[in-house]
C-alpha cells in the first residue's frame, strides 16, 4: 500500500475530500464527472442497462455513507472503481444464487448501423459483414465466457482505460497477476472472436 | 489460484501486440457501445432523489447530533448546578447538625448539674433532719404493729376469742 504523501492528490480526491468536510456540491461535481464510467464498468461486466444503472446508484449510496472513513490512498477513480468491484461481486454471488445471468441486454441501439462498419481498417474482413447487433453480441458473448478473474482484469484496463498499477490496486493484487490475467484474457477473446468470425 | 507471477518483457511485448490485434475491434465496440451509453433520464432522477435523501438524512442527523450535544451541555450545566447546590447545602446541613449537637450536649450537661445539684440537697436536708432527732437514725425501722398477744387484752370493742366460741365436750356430744 502506497503512503499518502506519495500519492498526489487529484482533482477528484480533493472534491472527495471536500465532501468529507461537508460539501455536497463536491460530492455532486463527482457524481456527473463518473456517473457514465461506472455505468460503462457494470455494462462491461454484464451487458444489462438497468442492472448497470441501478448498481451505479448503490455504488454512489457505497461512497456517500462511507465518506468519513475516506483517505487518499490512491486515484479517486481507483477507489471509486474498487468500491464498484467489491459491489458487482456481492451483485454477482446473490444473483448466482437466484439463478443464472441474462446473458445479452437487448437494447434499443442495438440494431444501430455501423458497429462493425465503422472499424478502420476493418472493411476487408469479415467483422465489416456483420451487423452492429451481430458484432455487439459476439463481444459480449465472448466476454461473458472469460472466467471472472479474468473479464475484470480486462475490463479494467481496456475499457476503463487503466494502468496495471491500478488495476493491481483496484483487485488487491500484484501487478504481475494482473498482466499474466490480461494476457490469458485476450489470448482467450482472440480465439473466441476467431472462431465467431470464422 | 493465482500467485504472484513475473511477467517478463517479451511476454509484455507479446500481450501489447494482442491487445493491438484485438483493439479494432474493441475501439469499435467501446466506440459505438459504452461510448453511446448515457445515463438515462430516470438514472439522473433516481440518483438525485437518492442524494437529496441522504443529504435530508445527513442534515437530520446532523442536526441531531447537534441538539443533543447542546441538551448534554444542558443537563451537565444543571449537574453542575444541583452539584453546588448541593455542596453549598452539605454545608448548612453540617453547620446545623454541630449546632444540634453542641445544644444537646449542653442540655445534657445541664440536666445532669441540675440532678446533681438536686440530690445533693436533700441528702443535706435529711442529714439536718438526722441531726435535730425528728428522724430515726438510718437503718432503723420505727415498729406501728398493735400487740395482740402481749397480755394488753383486747382492744375496745373487740370480743375475745375464748369467750365467743366456747369449746364443746366430745363425750356430751355422744350421749
Amino acid at each position: 500500500m502506497r503512503r499518502d504523501q506519495d500519492i498526489e492528490i487529484d482533482d477528484d480526491a480533493r472534491l472527495m475530500l471536500a465532501f468529507k468536510r461537508g460539501d455536497y456540491n463536491a460530492f455532486a461535481t463527482l457524481v456527473e464527472r463518473h456517473q457514465k464510467g461506472l455505468i460503462q464498468f457494470f455494462y462491461a461486466q454484464h451487458p444489462d442497462r438497468q442492472l448497470a444503472e441501478d448498481c451505479t446508484q448503490e455504488v454512489w449510496r457505497k461512497v456517500f455513507k462511507a465518506r468519513a472513513d475516506y483517505e487518499v490512498r490512491a486515484r479517486f477513480k481507483t477507489y471509486l472503481l474498487r468500491v464498484a468491484r467489491n459491489h458487482w461481486i456481492d451483485v454477482y454471488r446473490s444473483r448466482r444464487k437466484q439463478g443464472p445471468m441474462l446473458s445479452i441486454d437487448a437494447g434499443e441501439d442495438a440494431d444501430a448501423p455501423g458497429l462493425a462498419g465503422s472499424l478502420p481498417g476493418e472493411e476487408r474482413t469479415p467483422v465489416a459483414k456483420l451487423s452492429g447487433r451481430e458484432l455487439r453480441t459476439i463481444i459480449e458473448d465472448a466476454l461473458a465466457r472469460l472466467p471472472s478473474s479474468q473479464r475484470e482484469v480486462f475490463i479494467l484496463a481496456e475499457f476503463q482505460g487503466l494502468r496495471y498499477q491500478d488495476v493491481a490496486e483496484i483487485l488487491d493484487i500484484p501487478v504481475g497477476t494482473v498482466k499474466s490475467r490480461m494476457f490469458n484474457a485476450v489470448r482467450r477473446l482472440r480465439d473466441l472472436l476467431g472462431k465467431e468470425m470464422n | 489460484m493465482d500467485v504472484n507471477e513475473t511477467f517478463d518483457s517479451a511476454r509484455e511485448n507479446e500481450l501489447d501486440r494482442e491487445r493491438a490485434d484485438l483493439s479494432g475491434l474493441l475501439d469499435g465496440y467501446r466506440r459505438e457501445v459504452l461510448d453511446e451509453i448515457e445515463p438515462s433520464a430516470a438514472h439522473r432522477a433516481a440518483v438525485h432523489k437518492m442524494l437529496l435523501g441522504l443529504v435530508t438524512e445527513d442534515v437530520l442527523a446532523r442536526k441531531r447530533r447537534a441538539s443533543f450535544a447542546t441538551l448534554l451541555a444542558a443537563r451537565w450545566q444543571r449537574f453542575c448546578d444541583c452539584w453546588s447546590e448541593l455542596a453549598a447545602g452539605s454545608l448548612a446541613f453540617r453547620l446545623t447538625s454541630q449546632l444540634a449537637l453542641a445544644l444537646g450536649v449542653g442540655l445534657v450537661l445541664s440536666i445532669l448539674t441540675i440532678a446533681s445539684i438536686d440530690q445533693g440537697s436533700r441528702a443535706d436536708e435529711r442529714r439536718m433532719q438526722e441531726q435535730d432527732g425528728d428522724l430515726l437514725p438510718e437503718g432503723e425501722v420505727f415498729d406501728l404493729s398493735i400487740p395482740r398477744r402481749d397480755g394488753l387484752g383486747a382492744l375496745p370493742g373487740e370480743v375475745p376469742e375464748e369467750e365467743a366460741a366456747p369449746e364443746r365436750d366430745p363425750f356430751e356430744e355422744r350421749r
